[in-house]
């Protein structure tokens, strides 16, 4: 967990709690456009027992100086759904089959491989996990950024590597100088992590993809590298794309949050509405399952019963029906729509919407 | 990582200490009295005996090592029984000529197994890869006499493109040949050259091919190929940089053991082509019984290879920061 816990009010309903109060009122005042609108995204794993839909028809919207949350267990797919974006889903075995994604007038989703080498890094930066391993062990750290900077903005070598030092002071490296001739080893988990945004943000790239990006650091590294994500994001207006499995990182970041279950879309919400009002019982069971700090111990922790369907496994219902408190008849006949809804109280504007794809959510059907 | 480097050298002196004792043990346990072997079977007990002495044999063997120690700490290797000369003169005119194919097969072999490797790893499971890998297989299976032979057969005799024996100028000279306006002779001592080495550095291009595509295979698989995917490098930039140093490591630790194989490789390899080397003279001298001779060799193969193995571990130190030497 994060310095931002998801906790309950005295009322017992959810609160975001350690966030920059700021932060909503800039979102409400922003109605910018969208600047990627991702439409019926579906890609295919090709295995051996046959093809598995990994992501599934998935569709939705990153406006400037925007944070969409993904949220979703290991193995919803939200990290192919990132890789997809930018023509990085490993091929073979994986495989983009159908939708849009559309940015600055081109469709990315049917960009030739040569012009997306051109957008990855420079208007799309996407950073990762374990940054021990997403750092070439062999190279210097400066190395790493300068080399980002030659390709995209073509500078020399001499000029990428002041950028890349002037790079690392931007993401509060101490003696940027130094660190910069330091190798990934040499570094803590925080500094690495650092370095790799320093990397990603060599070209003050329009979008930021983030899979992951504080799950192998302590906590207290954590908060720090989400605040530097949102004050960098806010001084390059980018819209990030935050994917994780720990709804904390979304209370303390996010604007809008997106559910994925099993390759799906199962709900969408500005997050605030989302952890106070759980519609989809997935999402319901995900924030219930949070551990909350001095609720006594003896107390069981909620979790939600059974595993996730197998990739391939492809039931006729809803995915989720096996494991559903909720469920009905009609669950495991019928594979429920996304449906949304707009109006609903604290939603403001074009980006207050909400919806999910549930046959019985709380709440009532939209 | 000078300091390392002394350190390393100055390490040198027990090793050799330790690897003379042990060749000779094994001489004192090889059956045959080099005295009857040198005499002949029906040599009277009191000719044995005068040159037991002679040799020095019939001293204690505690006496032996140390007076070969101190000799040796002098230069002096001892004298050759049968080649009739002091043992630091037979392996001095011998020693550059093994070195030079043994280095010249190690360059070949490295430059041939790493570029296969590459070509089989980013063209997996098409054509190419096969062909490498075929290559590989034929590389490690094929017995060395048995290629060499081949190449001779193919290149020297229906050919007859390369000289079939011998050997040329050495190479040092030879260049020094070219740099003075004078290639001939480089080009003889690279035709005579170019198969004994490559007939000695098959298995080994064929072991390091091998060795080159699982870990470059395994290399473009982790997570910071994948970055330099996402900062939209381009190919030949992700391949060679960041894939093929990483690759190269594995393959530059097993280029010190292989060397050991090679210098074995090179007794054959000499044989087949007339190659005045060392190879030939260990031969000769351990069939002989040549103690003092024998052991000359050995200790020279071993401090080759163990300077070769030096020369490894400073390169991997230089390719992985990771590995830094106090």
């Amino acid at each position: 967990m994060t310095g931002a816990t998801a906790g309950r009010d005295p009322a017992g309903r959810l609160a975001v709690e350690g966030r920059d109060p700021g932060r909503d009122e800039r979102a409400a005042g922003r109605e910018a456009a969208s600047l990627l609108e991702v439409e019926g995204l579906t890609t295919v794993l090709h295995l051996p027992g046959g093809a598995a839909r990994v992501v599934r028809n998935v569709s939705f919207e990153v406006a400037s100086g925007e944070t969409l949350g993904i949220v979703g267990e290991s193995g919803c797919g939200k990290t192919m759904l990132a890789l997809s974006l930018i023509g990085m889903a490993p091929h073979p075995p994986a495989g983009v089959v159908a939708g849009a994604a559309r940015f600055r007038g081109d469709d990315l989703l049917a960009l030739p491989v040569r012009a997306l080498r051109e957008v990855r890094g420079r208007d799309i930066g996407m950073i990762f996990q374990e940054p021990m391993t997403a750092l070439n062990p062999l190279m210097t750290v400066g190395e790493q950024i300068a080399e980002v900077a030659r390709r995209h903005l073509d500078l020399s070598p001499r000029a990428a590597r002041g950028h890349s030092i002037e790079m690392l002071e931007r993401v509060r490296v101490p003696d940027p100088d130094r660190r910069a001739r330091s190798y990934p080893h040499e570094l803590s988990g925080g500094m690495r992590q650092r370095a790799m945004i320093a990397a990603a943000l060599v070209c003050d790239p329009a979008i930021l993809i983030a899979d992951e990006p504080t799950t192998a650091l302590d906590v207290t590294i954590q908060s720090q590298i989400l605040s530097l994500i949102a004050d960098l994001q806010e001084r390059l207006g980018m819209g990030v794309i935050l994917i994780t499995h720990d709804l904390g990182v979304i209370a303390e970041t996010a604007d809008r949050v997106m559910v994925m279950y099993a390759g799906r879309k199962v709900e969408e919400a500005p997050v605030a509405e989302l952890f106070a009002d759980p519609r989809h019982p997935y999402t319901r069971g995900l924030v219930e399952s949070v551990p909350i700090v001095g609720r006594g111990r003896d107390l069981p922790l909620a979790e939600i019963a059974g595993t996730v369907p197998e990739a391939g496994e492809e039931p006729a219902g809803c995915a989720f029906a096996s494991r559903c408190g909720r469920v009905e008849e009609r669950c495991r006949r019928e594979a429920p729509r996304f449906a949304e809804r707009r109006g609903g109280p604290g939603s403001r504007g074009r980006r207050g919407w909400r919806g999910t794809a549930c046959h019985n959510p709380w709440g009532g059907t939209a | 990582m000078i300091a390392y480097t002394l350190r390393r050298l100055a390490l040198f002196v027990p090793m050799v200490a330790g690897i003379v004792a042990v060749t000779f043990a094994i001489m004192l346990l090889l059956p045959g009295d080099p005295a009857v072997v040198l005499l002949g079977e029906d040599a009277t007990d009191e000719a044995v005996r005068d040159i037991r002495r002679a040799l020095g044999l019939d001293r204690p063997w505690y006496v032996r090592l140390g007076s070969y120690y101190a000799d040796l700490l002098r230069g002096d290797m001892g004298m050759s029984i049968f080649q009739n000369q002091p043992v630091a003169d037979a392996i001095g005119q011998r020693l550059g000529a093994t070195l030079e194919v043994a280095v010249v097969a190690l360059l070949l072999s490295i430059v041939l197994g790493v570029l296969l490797g590459i070509a089989a790893a980013i063209w997996r499971g098409t054509v190419i890869d096969g062909g490498c890998m075929l290559f590989a297989q034929l590389g490690v299976s094929m017995p060395v006499f048995w290629f060499g032979i081949l190449l001779m057969y193919l290149l020297a005799i229906r050919l007859d493109v390369l000289p079939s024996i011998g050997r040329g100028d050495p190479l040092l000279f030879a260049l020094g040949d070219l740099l003075r306006g004078r290639p001939g002779p480089l080009l003889d001592s690279l035709a005579h050259i170019a198969m004994p080495a490559l007939t000695l550095g098959l298995t080994n291009a064929a072991v390091i091919s091998r060795l080159m595509r699982s870990s470059m295979l395994e290399t473009l698989g982790q997570d910071f190929i994948r970055t330099a995917h996402a900062k939209g490098l381009l190919p030949p930039r992700i391949t060679f940089v960041h894939a093929l140093r990483n690759a190269l490591l594995p393959v530059v630790s097993i280029i010190g053991l292989r060397f050991g194989a090679l210098l074995g490789g090179a007794v054959l390899t000499e044989s087949i082509f007339g190659w005045p080397g060392l190879g030939q003279l260990a031969v000769a001298a351990i069939s002989q019984r040549d103690i003092p001779l024998v052991q000359g060799v050995v200790l020279s193969f071993a401090i080759a290879f163990a300077l070769v193995n030096l020369l490894v571990d400073l390169m991997y130190s230089f390719i992985d920061p990771r590995i830094r030497f106090e």
